[in-house]
Parts: C-alpha cells; structure tokens; sequence
C-alpha cells in the first residue's frame, strides 16, 4: 500500500495556554483585516487570500511602525463609523432607550380594553374555573393577600384572559422580546395568560407559597419535526424583563382533525381518491348503457282452454273496449284485439283462477245487455258484464283452443325465436357498449397512475417524501404549569435570530414619513409579534421566505400595513428599504376589526 | 493471529463526550455575536478570544512548530474576518466553520512548502486507538499502529486524529468534516478495519 508521507511525532507535549496566550493579538489582526484586499468568495471555499511562501512568512514585527504612523487615522474613521451622529442609522441602543422610556406594557391603540373572563371565588374553599376553549385554573384554597400583606377571606373576583396569537399579542401591548444575559430574543409562545384576582376593586398578591395550577389550551401550528420545546416564562413588570421559571409541559390532544399530511402523502391520497371516482362514474356508466339498448318485449305464449274453467264466448266491438293498464294506448288495445279476435275466430274468454267471487250461476243465467272490456296486463283482462240495474266484474284471460291454438302456438315460437334474436343482439351491443366503456375506464386510470407515478418521484426528488417538511400542522395542545404569583404567564421559547436585517424607513403613499414611533411584524410560521422603533435608519430584521405582514398605528388610531406580497419587492441582500404603507381607513372600536385589517 | 473486536460500534458510543457539543442556546446566541461582527469588524473579538486556544491546538498538532502554527493561526483568523460576511447560521456551531478553515490553511501550507505534515499522539491516545484494533495491551501493537496510519490517506487520517486523538464527538467531527454524524461513524468504522488489516499483515 503506498505510504503517505506523514511525520508521527508520539512524543506530542501540548502547549500551556500561557505559551499559546502570548500568540493571541486581536488588533494587529484588525489592522491586517483592514488593510488585505477583502475577500468575496464563499465562505467554505479553498482559495486562501493571503498566500505564505516559506521565505516571506510574515512576522508581525515589522507592522507595529507601519501601524503607528497611520493609527490615529484609523482611529478616527473607527470612531466615526461607530458613532452615528452624521448618519441616519438608529443604533440597537436608540431604539432599547425608546422602548425603556414606555410603558413595559404598552396596549398600542388605546380605545380598545381589555376583555377578562371574571368569575367569583371563596378564598377560603378555592375553586377550579373552567373556560370554553377547555383551559381551567385551579386556585386553592387562602391563596390571596392584601396590599397589608394580610391573608384574604370571602369573596374575591378572579380576572382571566388569554392570548392565542399575533393579534392578542399585537392589542395587548405586551412585549414578546426577552433579554437573556444581554442578548435579546424573539418570543415564540403556544400560548399566554394573565390572571388576577381583586377584592373589593383592590388588587390582591399570591399568598407566598401557594400557587394557582393552569391547564392553557392552545392551539399550535408546528412543523411534524418540531420538538414544541417551549419553556414557561413570567412577566417580571418591575424588572421589565420576562423570567425564565420552568420547562412548559405541553401535551398534545388528540387530533381533533387529521394531521395534514406529507406532499408525497397527499398525492397518494388525491390519487386514491380519484380511483374511486373512476370506479364510481363506472358503477353508474355500465348501469346506463342497460338503458341504452331497448329490451325487446318477450312475446306472451297462447293459453289453452282450460276444460274445467268457466269461458265467456264473446265478441267485442272498438266502443266495448276500455283504456287499461297494459302500457298501450286505446286506440293501440283496440287494433290488437280486433286483429285477435280476427286471427283467432274461436278465442274465447276464460275466467282467470283464483276468483272465489266468481258467480257462474248468475253469470250464465243473467241477461246482460252490455259489456265492457279493459286489458289489466298482457293476459289479464277485466270484464265487466252489465244488466239492467246490475252488473259483474270478472278477470278473463283469452284462450285458445283446437287449430287456433296450434297455429297460435306456431306463430308465438316464430314470434319468440325473433324475440331471442333480439335479445341477443342486444346483448351483443351491451357488450360492446360495456367494452367501450372498460376501455376508457382503463385509459383514465392508467393516465391517473402516470401522473400520479410522475408527481410522486418528483416530490420525492425534491425530498417532500416525508413530514418533516415546511407545512404545518395543527395541534391542539394543553400547556400545564403552576403559577407562583399572579400577573401574565407565558409558554414560549425563543427564536433564532431572523436572519434578513436591513435599513427602514416609513411612509405612507404620500411619501410622508409616520409619525408611530413602534412597527410591527407578524410571521405566519412563528406565532409572535416583534416590534421595531419606527424612526428612518431603524433596522428591521425577518425571515426571507416566511409570509409576514408590517404595520403600524397612525396618529389618528388607524392600522397602515405592509402587506406580504410587498415583501417580494425587496431584492436578495438588499441594506435599505422604505416600507411604503397603506392606511386603512376604518375605525377601530373592537379587537375583531383589528383581526379583519391584519388578516394575512 | 490478531484478534479483531466486533463491538466498535458499542465501544463509540461509550467514547462519546457530550462535554464538547453545544447547547442550541448556546448556538443561538453564538449567531447573534456573529451577527453583530457581520455588521461590525471589531465585534469579532470575542469570538477570537474564546476560539483562539482551541484552533491554535488544532493547527499545532499539525505543524509541531509554535511560530509556525502562530502564522497559520492568524491566517487562518484574517480569513474568518474576510468569509464572515457570508457565515450562515445552519445549526452547527461557529467553531465547525473556524476548524474548516484551519484544516484547510493547514493543509495549504503543506502542499505549497511541499513539507511533511506531523500527526501528534500522545500515549492514552495510542491507548485508546489500540483497544479499538484489539484488546490486548501491547508494545508491539502500539508500533504498528504509528506504522499503519503512514498508510492512510489524509482525510482517514484526519478522522482518526480528530476521533482518537483530539477526542472529539462524532457530532463535531461531522460538522467539521461537513458530513453526516453517522457517515463519520461509518467511515471511521472502515478506516478502523482498514488498520487492523494492514496490522494483520504487518504481523505476519
């Protein structure tokens, strides 16, 4: 195997911090980065900047002169770079000074109160409050004290609210940042409550050592691959900042509705679902082509007289006959029977079986003057026999008897040889007809699995085979945590850093600059709502491919918005940007018209 | 007949220190300092400060000469500075990028001097190796071990160092490497049989 050529020193003596301390030089490493040519290729590529030969590696001695002659210079370009006073940059400080200068919690449109749900309680007994959405709170029992510090008895009112998503954040003015050992974060929450309790108007505290157990059911829309890690944080209004308390536990319900599925899972199911149209539509095709060839009418075979049976030899005229049931017309009945009984001169009339009612007696013996006869189906016929001041109802079948009923025989086996005929050809053109239409059945099913095949191997191409996509899913979810003092409760964790920040500006579509001195940005993927100080130079900073929407409050308590598909007009590494706003021009009185302007 | 262990997979478990991965808040708030020396040169002191030691290690224990290793290092520092406009967060820590960048100044260095690039061992380490080839302790085991990792290539050699010899997790050595946590594990599996076979034949 070939040898490479390395040098194995197995008497490796690490170096002591102090010897690889004294290396350490982070200004001449400025200075060299401000003078070297700057570099503009990718981060991980090969290429070095700065190419050591063994003979002019460089020591960093003989900068220190070259260094000193320019670094007052440098010192002042250095200052003047950091120290905005000649440029229109708002510095992070500027904006945390404005943000410092307000109310901690600061409501932007003032007009619209807040909305408790307030229930009364027994300090001495506690309780358990249940709300709509499914949340409860459990107070125990001497939970309060007064401002004295004096333990509370009787009747307290208990103030409850919640707070789901951007708009409740955005209206209630509380602040969704958190400041962590000097870094400040974005808060993304699955869901946020306040809660106090009052006696008699006045405030009351949490009796130390007791604490209020909450169940906040929330609903999240999360990513399948998203750990819900979120983490239980209390708003410290004297200390400005939220405090980190706990891990949130967060149990997710069961699915109320189906989780959505992956891209490659809802092209199978799209496909599957158009299998069962194509068989359904099938179903009902072949089901109409039996409608669409006529059946040919079976003929009715000859009856012979039966010897036992009583039979009515009888004659009638087109006016005796009578509109029936038999599906023909009455001028059709009337040709068939003339023709019969032209065909047949010995028909008779038998009285059908199964008549107790029948009188033959009266039948024989009565002298009727009239008759009547009306075809009930193809061998029923109701006879109807009339006298003077009565007459008889029977049922007759015509029948046959000697030649008549031979030759009848002959011509109904002719007639039913070409009925035969018939029905085979029918069948014959149900046949084709059902083939035509197995056919095509077999062409759209077999087009459906090729597209389907085609989509499938190209989401699975761009890697959308599996859940842990982009889409979000909807979870219901409860968020169990105690609550050591009273005030505002949230189940949050902070964000990464968005990652596109550019210079802002303001304006309507007048070119006028806004007077709002706060900003706010809503992204449809994090449930939060971020504030920017509003002045020209502010930096801004969201996510590049997230829908979100920018808006701000006029002077006048109206909403001017950003809307998401503007965003698009930002280009890729752009440092500026003016948001030009829309006002909308509609009063605002309630929460609900703020949701419906800041719909997205 | 050299004995082979079976059970490398269970044993790298074993190995692993969770001292050395970072924590996701950690990270994100590592990002923000990065952010803040994108926008401001001079804010990318303390990420000098707090990587410095550690890179200096890295590069030493491939050049064994500290002047040497001084030049590469600031080298390898200027050239953060310069790249630093393109850093993007991607869920690994900042001193994956930084190891990157050295691996690659160190490895320059040698191809444009044409010199010999040191692998440093220390003894535990030689230890550590040489339970993974076989279990028994044995001098003679440890020299053929120095002698079979002239016969690797750079990148099997890279992951030894980085896995035996620098104790580092397979996670990091991922995000240095820029591959799989389990291609790391895989490929150092391999480069282990591949030892033990050249071993296997030394000692014949």
């Amino acid at each position: 195997m070939k040898k490479n050529n390395y040098k194995i020193n197995s008497n490796f003596t690490p170096l002591t911090p102090e010897q690889i301390g004294k290396h350490t030089d982070f200004e001449a490493l400025l200075e060299q980065f401000k003078n070297a040519p700057q570099e503009q290729a990718s981060p991980d590529s090969d290429a070095p900047v700065v190419k050591m030969k063994p003979t002019e590696r460089p020591s960093r001695r003989w900068l220190y002169p070259v260094l000193a002659a320019v670094a007052a210079a440098l010192v002042g370009v250095v200052m003047m770079v950091i120290n905005p006073a000649q440029s229109d940059k708002v510095t992070g400080e500027e904006a945390l000074a404005y943000f410092a200068s307000q109310p901690f919690i600061n409501p932007p449109i003032k007009t619209l109160k807040p909305d408790y749900n307030n229930n009364s309680l027994n300090v001495n007994q506690g309780g358990t409050f249940s709300y709509d959405n499914g949340s409860t709170v459990v107070v125990p029992p001497a939970a309060f004290v007064n401002g004295q510090g004096n333990l509370v008895e009787g009747a307290v009112e208990i103030h409850y609210r919640e707070f789901h998503d951007y708009v409740d954040f955005f209206v209630s003015g509380i602040p969704m940042d958190y400041d962590s050992a000097g870094t400040r974060y974005q808060l993304e929450s699955a869901g946020m409550i306040e809660i106090f309790a009052t006696q008699n108007g006045e405030r009351l505290t949490m009796n130390p050592g007791k604490s209020i157990e909450v169940k906040l059911v929330h609903d999240i829309y999360a990513t399948a691959d998203d750990p819900l890690d979120f983490n239980i944080y209390r708003l410290d209004t004297e200390q400005r900042n939220w405090v980190y308390e706990g891990k949130n536990k967060l149990e997710i319900l069961p699915a109320e509705e189906a989780a959505a599925l992956s891209p490659t899972e809802q092209a199978t199911q799209n496909y599957e679902a158009q299998l069962a149209t194509i068989a359904k539509e099938e179903k009902i095709a072949i089901d109409k082509i039996e409608a669409t060839v006529a059946k040919p009418v079976a003929p009715v075979p000859p009856v012979k007289a039966d010897k036992s049976a009583h039979v009515f030899n009888l004659k009638f005229t087109d006016d005796m006959i009578e509109a029936g049931n038999a599906g023909n017309d009455l001028d059709e009945q009337r040709v068939a029977l003339r023709n019969l009984q032209k065909q047949y001169k010995n028909m008779l009339w038998q009285v059908a079986p199964n008549q107790p009612d029948f009188n033959e007696n009266a039948a024989s013996n009565i002298n009727w003057v009239d008759m009547k006869l009306r075809q009930l189906n193809q061998n029923d016929y109701e006879l109807t026999l009339i006298g003077t001041g009565n007459q008889m109802k029977v049922t007759v079948n015509p029948v046959l008897t000697g030649a008549d009923y031979q030759q009848a025989m002959k011509d109904f086996n002719k007639s039913f040889a070409t009925y035969e005929t018939a029905l085979a050809d029918r069948q014959a053109k149900l046949n084709a007809a059902r083939e035509a239409l197995l056919t095509e059945i077999a062409d759209r099913k077999r087009m459906a699995k090729m597209a389907f095949d085609k989509r499938y191997e190209t989401l699975k191409a761009e890697g959308k085979d599996n859940k842990a996509t982009e889409e979000l899913i909807k979870h219901r979810v409860v968020n169990t945590f105690t609550a050591t003092n009273l005030g505002i409760w949230n189940c949050d964790r902070p964000l990464p850093p968005w990652l596109v920040s550019l210079e802002a500006d303001f304006k309507n579509n007048q070119e006028e600059q806004f007077n709002s001195n706060v900003a706010f940005l809503a992204d449809q993927t994090n449930n939060t709502v971020a504030r920017f100080y509003a002045k020209k130079g502010t930096r801004v900073q969201y996510n590049q491919n997230n829908k979100k929407l920018l808006w701000v409050v006029t002077k006048d308590n109206k909403l001017a918005v950003y809307r998401p598909e503007k965003f698009d007009d930002i280009k890729n590494r752009q440092r500026s940007h003016t948001f030009v706003l829309d006002v909308v021009d509609k009063e605002i009185e309630t929460e609900e018209d703020v949701r419906e302007i800041l719909q997205f | 007949m050299l004995q082979i262990s079976r059970s490398l997979v269970q044993n790298f478990s074993l190995m692993d220190s969770t001292s050395k991965t970072v924590s996701d808040q950690a990270m994100e708030a590592e990002w923000a300092e990065v952010q803040a020396a994108q926008r401001e040169p001079t804010l990318f002191q303390p990420l000098y400060r707090r990587y410095y030691e550690a890179i200096f290690r890295f590069v030493f224990r491939r050049t064994n000469d500290e002047q040497l290793t001084a030049d590469i290092v600031s080298q390898v520092f200027l050239k953060a500075m310069q790249k630093l406009h393109g850093y993007k967060f991607k869920g690994v820590p900042f001193s994956a990028w930084l190891y990157r960048i050295a691996s690659n100044q160190v490895a320059q260095h040698f191809r444009d001097t044409k010199k010999t690039r040191t692998v440093s061992i220390e003894n535990h380490n030689l230890t550590d190796l040489a339970e993974e080839i076989a279990p028994t302790d044995n001098q003679h085991l440890k020299d053929l071990l120095i002698r079979s990792l002239e016969e690797l290539k750079p990148i099997e050699l890279s992951l030894i160092e980085l896995r035996f010899f620098e104790q580092r997790p397979f996670k990091e050595i991922a995000n240095i490497l820029e591959i799989t946590e389990s291609n790391a594990k895989v490929k150092t599996y391999r480069i282990l049989e591949k030892m033990k076979k050249i071993i296997s034949k030394k000692m014949k």
